[in-house]
């Protein structure tokens, strides 16, 4: 009888221990993929102020990044478009650029076989293209529609964004830029222009300027209820 | 032993060369893709999986269910089809190694295919079905040399228990892919894995006669002498069983979504105003794939038409296809929800897209097609599969 | 799902009888050359037996999921090692006559490195090492780091 139960205990006590030694694992294993607290670098965009014919965003974009159109709008990359929507009811219009959302839970990161599409700790979504096989799939994954696939051979890069045939790309939200502390080309375009309708920083920074705002004024998520938590958010739309 | 090799006829070695030029057909597309880039093929930034990739899910869909027959007599004790069960599962083997052959050359860049090995992200559905796969074929593999060998063996029931509970799993993971993504409404169902199921068991049964026929020809044989007449039978009604269930499982996922705020316009287009896509659903699977099957299965004045059989599964397999394109495409074709209520001015978020496959993209989903072929009819060449009514013949 | 990462892959990996999933932290297969002035050695034949280890090394650098340091692309080392071609300007990989096809051309290993990756010289103020300007020869852009790092180590 009392062999039974010092036994029993023992066991109790082997499986809690196991129990704690995974949970503390997984515990760590969780923060080494949990994003740091100091940045988080995001946009937001504020419709009222986008302006009617202008594509300045997208111009840049393009231009910054050497898309070059083959004239096959169908296949040519975009990474950031300009989309004018039109309220049914009320007949509101309002007008602003759509690109990759850099979510922190994304969907694309979730489904990429290879963990090609992967979450930086400052909060960019980006595809590393030494591991994408072109599978497609976080193309159907994205709530936004966002990646592209390069369709065509290359050519005439731009230093700043390697991109090559058969991988998919999206908004890098000109990681090469923020890097060496500058801005997206989008936002400097749009503030050249005069708009200013785009803002860049870091949101968890209370000094920063973004976060400000963000702190404010009410910025919405393009279908929050998906749960995606885009580090682009924006003023003027109603989702 | 009332299970024969087939012999090198003349029917055989065509057989075995329209198999070997689709193959090749295919792989060759997949080289011009490789190197001129994937503007050759239909697919484009909103639609980015195509037709290549809709025959390479149905090979695999019905690499599952071709698994029945096998099932039938190792699982649920059937002994009428305990001959048909290493034909059964050397055709789940070859029609899941076509499935992959096309998926694989499908990719951007297929020769890096084998990062996946090294760089594994377990979340992703996508990649643990390519786990999902190497077991199906470790366990199914095992349980086919199992039936040749020692069909009387405990060990063929206990494999074939394990490859039915896998198979299972198989399908499920497939419909998984497409349930999991919750930025696509139209395919987020829980539903979605239950077709898949229910379409495997139909379309795996159809694509068995389909393969039992064509082995007759191959091997210069009557039908007859593969099958008997009541086990034809027996096969016709759970074929028509199996058809019913499937057409229940996608009416309702359809009755569903019409009844959700978020894919009710969705519906409206594929079930009426999306130009092909209604066509291929009303005409292709409930017209082709479920009417007519169950007519030419149910309707006891057609019985004694011998080629009912091949007829009622060919539709199936076709009405199968259809059924397939319109899930897979047209979630695709049809804009995401971004901006719900509001009507948007742009050619990408606010318009159905154009999708048209280019022969390039059929070649290569046709190549897998032929890659079953070829390996089943080799398969047969070499061991002692295709199940033989008369008795005795050449041995193994 | 976390231990599912740590037990699915171990598990197939061991039934296919591959390596373990290759990390950053793993050392290059060859001795790795130590930097000289901030740049690799300039010894030709060290440069040629080495060069391939030490560019991977620095591409799974490039990934971790922290925040990398952008010194490490290969559009930096295009930007020194130029060819010009008969009209004075740098040629890009297309060309034969580029600096790593010149090589490559003859070797068994295919380039597919500029198959992404720019292949001409960058001006791009956020790529360019700071004060490294167009120059007309290696040894000039060499004087001209070795100036701006104020000729230390």
């Amino acid at each position: 009888m009392n062999s039974v139960f010092s036994r029993r205990v023992f066991l109790h006590a082997a499986a809690c221990t196991f129990i704690l030694v995974q949970g503390k694992a997984l515990g760590t294993a969780g923060k080494a993929f949990a994003a740091t607290p100091k940045t988080r670098w995001g946009l937001i965009v504020d419709a009222r102020r986008c302006a009617n014919e202008c594509a300045a965003c997208v111009d840049a974009c393009v231009r910054e990044n050497a898309l070059h159109s083959h004239d096959r709008p169908a296949t040519d990359a975009r990474w950031i478009r300009k989309v004018r929507v039109t309220d049914k009811t009320t007949g509101f219009v309002s007008r602003f650029p759509v690109m990759c959302q850099h979510c922190a839970s994304a969907e694309c990161v979730r489904v990429c076989p290879t963990g090609a599409s992967y979450r930086r700790e400052d909060g960019l979504v980006l595809v590393n293209r030494h591991l994408c096989i072109g599978c497609r799939y976080c193309m159907l994954a994205c709530p936004y529609k966002a990646r592209g696939f390069v369709h065509e051979k290359t050519s005439k890069q731009a230093p700043g964004s390697p991109r090559g045939m058969g991988t998919v790309e999206a908004c890098t939200l000109c990681v090469h830029r923020i890097d060496a502390g500058g801005r997206p080309a989008c936002v400097e375009a749009c503030a050249k222009a005069g708009h200013g309708a785009m803002l860049f920083g870091n949101f968890n920074d209370p000094t920063d300027p973004l976060a400000k705002r963000a702190v404010a004024f009410a910025v919405t998520a393009l279908r929050p209820e998906l749960h995606t938590d885009p580090g682009v958010r924006y003023q003027g739309v109603t989702p | 032993m009332n299970r024969t090799r087939i012999s090198n006829s003349k029917a055989f070695l065509v057989l075995l060369g329209i198999s070997l030029l689709l193959t090749l057909l295919g792989a060759w597309a997949a080289l011009r893709i490789e190197s001129g880039g994937h503007i050759l093929t239909g697919m484009n930034n909103s639609v980015p999986w195509g037709v290549a990739l809709t025959l390479a899910t149905f090979l695999l869909v019905a690499a599952s269910g071709t698994l029945n027959l096998a099932s039938l007599s190792s699982v649920f004790g059937r002994e009428a089809y305990k001959p048909f069960a290493s034909f059964s599962a050397l055709l789940a083997l070859s029609l899941l190694a076509g499935g992959l052959f096309t998926l694989m050359l499908d990719l951007g860049r297929p020769k890096d295919v084998f990062l996946v090995l090294n760089h594994f992200n377990a979340a992703s559905v996508f990649s643990l079905n390519i786990v999902i796969y190497a077991v199906f074929f470790l366990l199914v593999g095992l349980y086919w040399l199992l039936t040749i060998f020692t069909p009387q063996g405990r060990g063929t029931r206990v494999f074939g228990f394990a490859a039915f509970v896998w198979r299972i799993i198989l399908t499920t993971g497939s419909g998984c892919v497409f349930a999991v993504l919750a930025g696509r409404s139209a395919l987020h169902s829980a539903l979605l894995p239950p077709l898949f199921i229910a379409l495997s068991l139909s379309l795996g049964l159809a694509v068995s006669v389909i393969a039992l026929y064509k082995a007759g020809i191959a091997s210069e044989r009557p039908f007859a002498a593969l099958c008997q007449e009541d086990t034809a039978r027996g096969m016709g009604n759970l074929l028509a069983i199996l058809v019913a269930v499937t057409f229940y499982m996608a009416a309702t996922l359809h009755l569903v979504g019409l009844n959700s705020p978020p894919v009710r316009s969705f519906e409206r287009f594929v079930l009426c105003s999306g130009g092909i896509f209604p066509v291929l659903l009303w005409g292709g699977f409930v017209t082709l794939g479920t009417l007519i099957p169950l007519i030419l299965l149910l309707v006891p004045a057609l019985r004694a038409w011998s080629l009912r059989l091949p007829a009622a599964a060919g539709c199936v397999v076709l009405g199968s296809f259809a059924l397939m394109y319109t899930l897979i495409i047209t979630p695709q074709v049809y804009p995401p929800e971004i901006f719900p209520g509001k009507i948007v001015e742009d050619v990408f978020y606010g318009t159905p897209a154009t999708y048209e496959a280019t022969a390039l993209e059929w070649f290569v989903g046709l190549g897998g097609l032929g890659l079953a072929g070829l390996l089943s009819l080799f398969g047969m060449r070499v061991l002692p599969v295709l199940p033989n009514r008369f008795q005795p013949t050449s041995s193994q | 799902m976390r231990r599912l990462n740590n037990v699915i892959p171990l598990v197939f990996l061991l039934c296919m009888m591959f390596c373990p999933p290759a990390s950053a932290a793993d050392a290059p297969p060859v001795p790795r050359q130590k930097l000289l002035r901030g740049h690799w050695s300039e010894d030709k034949n060290i440069m040629r037996s080495n060069h391939q280890a030490l560019l991977k090394d620095r591409m799974n650098a490039a990934y971790p999921l922290s925040v990398p340091q952008r010194q490490t692309s290969i559009e930096q080392c295009v930007t020194c090692h130029v060819t010009r071609g008969e009209d004075k300007l740098p040629v890009s990989a297309e060309n034969p006559k580029h600096f790593c096809r010149d090589c490559h051309t003859g070797q068994r290993v295919t380039l597919d490195c500029f198959s992404c990756h720019a292949s001409l010289p960058a001006n791009d103020p956020y790529i360019l090492l700071p004060k490294v300007k167009n120059a007309d020869s290696l040894r000039q852009r060499l004087a001209q780091y070795q100036a701006a790092k104020g000729g230390k180590k």
